[in-house]
């Protein structure tokens, strides 16, 4: 599903991001991306999503090769693709209802399905009974459950959540990494990136450690 | 799809409408100016042909001439529309009605001083001054011609007028349109900016560019458009109060408005132009 072969980054012409990074994740699979800040977890996943671009190496990714990838191929990748970030980013003049639907819209959902599925969603994320409210008046852990339910909307292949729970008590994060698992049984690939270790510690997931851009470790925990 | 394009770009309007409507005057004011200048062109040009119409040749003849001869021969010429022969005594008549009072000092002359004349007339197409010149020169060599007048001096500068307000033109034009681009380009990147989260997001999510600038491509449009309707509407009134004041200056003179034909060009172009404007400033943001 995923596969990195020789990966490097680098940034402002020689600081290097990732060096040499080679990662193959399985269709259906639950990893976590764990190391300290700035060991290059981001980087990982915006290449990903091609919101960089490697500078070496090669990068599969849903059937795409990344090396090959045409600009105007990139939104099609991405909607193969859900992406839930750290600050949620969720659009604060529309309601949670309103926020889901809207990414439905934006891939071309005929109207007609629009509610069922986005209410499906909500549903996964237990926010129905919030449909209606604005982000803002929302705690931080149902925010991003209003992340990931637009995320998950239009049935991507693979999920990529970087620090997830960056800015979530605990009992909101293990509420997140919950969801995640019903979205992984559904068959759906997920990658995320922490550097908490408390949500992968004997979660029996393979863990990949980066370290200074490399990757330091892998296995189960 | 499209209905989402322009819903959504009539909502970017409505939520910024203290900009909108100040970029719509800017546009505007820009477009009045070239229709202004439109306006005078085409009163120039009408005037033009007013005094056209009066450019008379008038050829003065020696006396014993063969005037009838000397008629066929002008009436060859291709630019020559009509003859008018003054002989000398139907000139004296007119000049004494002219004097009034004064008409016993021609009395004491005795003789007619007065030589008869040609008023040649000249066809409409060729009343410039570059017809005109080589028929004079022509006319003046026929014999017994004594002497030729024509109104040389203003034709020569209301044809080269005109010459210079055509060049002006295009360079006014093209110098207006490029800042009207410049104009809704700047506004609607005001727009991208205050929804610079917005579209990032959209990228996430997976929309294309086509759909990400849909709403912007509208507004651009809009704004352009209405620029146009309202300078039209503004040009009318302005056109209103200077023609009223015409009316008593030139008195004859019709003051003419742009045709239909010219009018709608303008909040079309403004369509045009607005549309390219937020072309422009999206090119960048895009990326």
């Amino acid at each position: 599903m995923i596969e990195m072969l020789n990966v490097t980054k680098y940034y402002d012409g020689n600081s290097t991001a990732l060096v040499d990074v080679n990662l193959k994740v399985e269709k259906g699979e639950f990893i976590f991306i764990t190391g300290p800040s700035g060991a290059g977890k981001t980087t990982l996943l915006k290449l990903l999503f091609y919101a960089e671009i490697a500078d070496e190496g090669q990068i599969l990714i849903a059937g795409w090769d990344l090396y090959k990838l045409s600009k105007r191929s990139i939104p099609y990748l991405r909607r193969n693709i859900g992406i839930v970030f750290q600050d949620f980013k969720l659009l604060t003049n529309m309601t949670v209802f309103e926020n889901v639907a809207f990414a439905m819209r934006v891939v071309g959902t005929p109207y007609k399905e629009i509610r069922q599925k986005a209410l499906n969603v909500l549903k996964l994320a237990g926010l129905v009974h919030k449909a209606d409210d604005y982000p803002l008046r929302l705690s931080g852990g149902e925010q991003q459950r209003v992340a990931i339910a637009r995320a998950v909307g239009n049935e991507p292949t693979i999920l990529l959540a970087d620090e997830p729970t960056g800015n979530l008590d605990n009992r909101s994060a293990s509420a997140i990494i919950e969801i995640f698992k019903e979205i992984n049984s559904k068959g759906t690939t997920v990658l995320v990136a922490t550097h908490n270790e408390n949500l992968f510690t004997s979660s029996g997931r393979r863990v990949i450690t980066l370290d200074s851009g490399r990757v330091a470790g892998e296995g189960l925990r | 799809m499209i209905s989402y394009h322009l819903s959504e770009g009539l909502r970017n309007i409505s939520r910024n409408k203290l900009l909108t409507l100040t970029a719509i005057f800017t546009i505007s004011v820009s477009m009045m100016i070239f229709g202004i200048f439109l306006i005078l062109f085409l009163n120039l040009n009408l005037l033009h042909e007013g005094w056209g119409e009066r450019i008379q040749i008038t050829v003065y003849l020696k006396d014993d001439t063969d005037k009838d001869g000397l008629i066929k021969e002008i009436k060859k010429e291709k630019e020559v529309a009509e003859v008018i022969y003054t002989s000398k005594e139907k000139a004296l008549a007119e000049f004494r009605k002219e004097l009034g009072r004064e008409k016993e000092v021609l009395d004491s002359i005795g003789e007619n001083p007065l030589p008869a004349s040609l008023d040649v007339s000249v066809k409409k197409e060729y009343r410039s001054s570059e017809f005109i010149e080589p028929l004079v020169e022509t006319i003046k060599m026929l014999s017994g011609v004594e002497e030729v007048h024509y109104g040389e001096e203003w034709v020569k500068d209301l044809t080269s007028l005109l010459k210079g307000l055509r060049v002006t033109g295009l360079f006014l034009g093209s110098l207006l349109a490029l800042g009207i681009i410049f104009i809704t380009s700047n506004t609607i990147r005001l727009t991208l900016y205050a929804r610079q989260e917005e579209i990032e997001i959209m990228k996430f999510i997976g929309a294309t560019k086509g759909f990400i600038r849909g709403p912007f491509l509208v507004e651009g449009a809009l704004q352009g458009f209405g620029a146009g309707v309202l300078s039209v509407l503004l040009l009318y009134l302005f056109y209103s109060i200077a023609a009223y004041g015409i009316d008593f200056r030139l008195p004859g003179f019709n003051p003419g408005f742009l045709a239909l034909s010219a009018l709608i060009p303008i909040p079309l172009s403004g369509f045009l132009l607005g549309l390219l404007g937020s072309l422009f400033s999206m090119g960048r943001f895009l990326k």
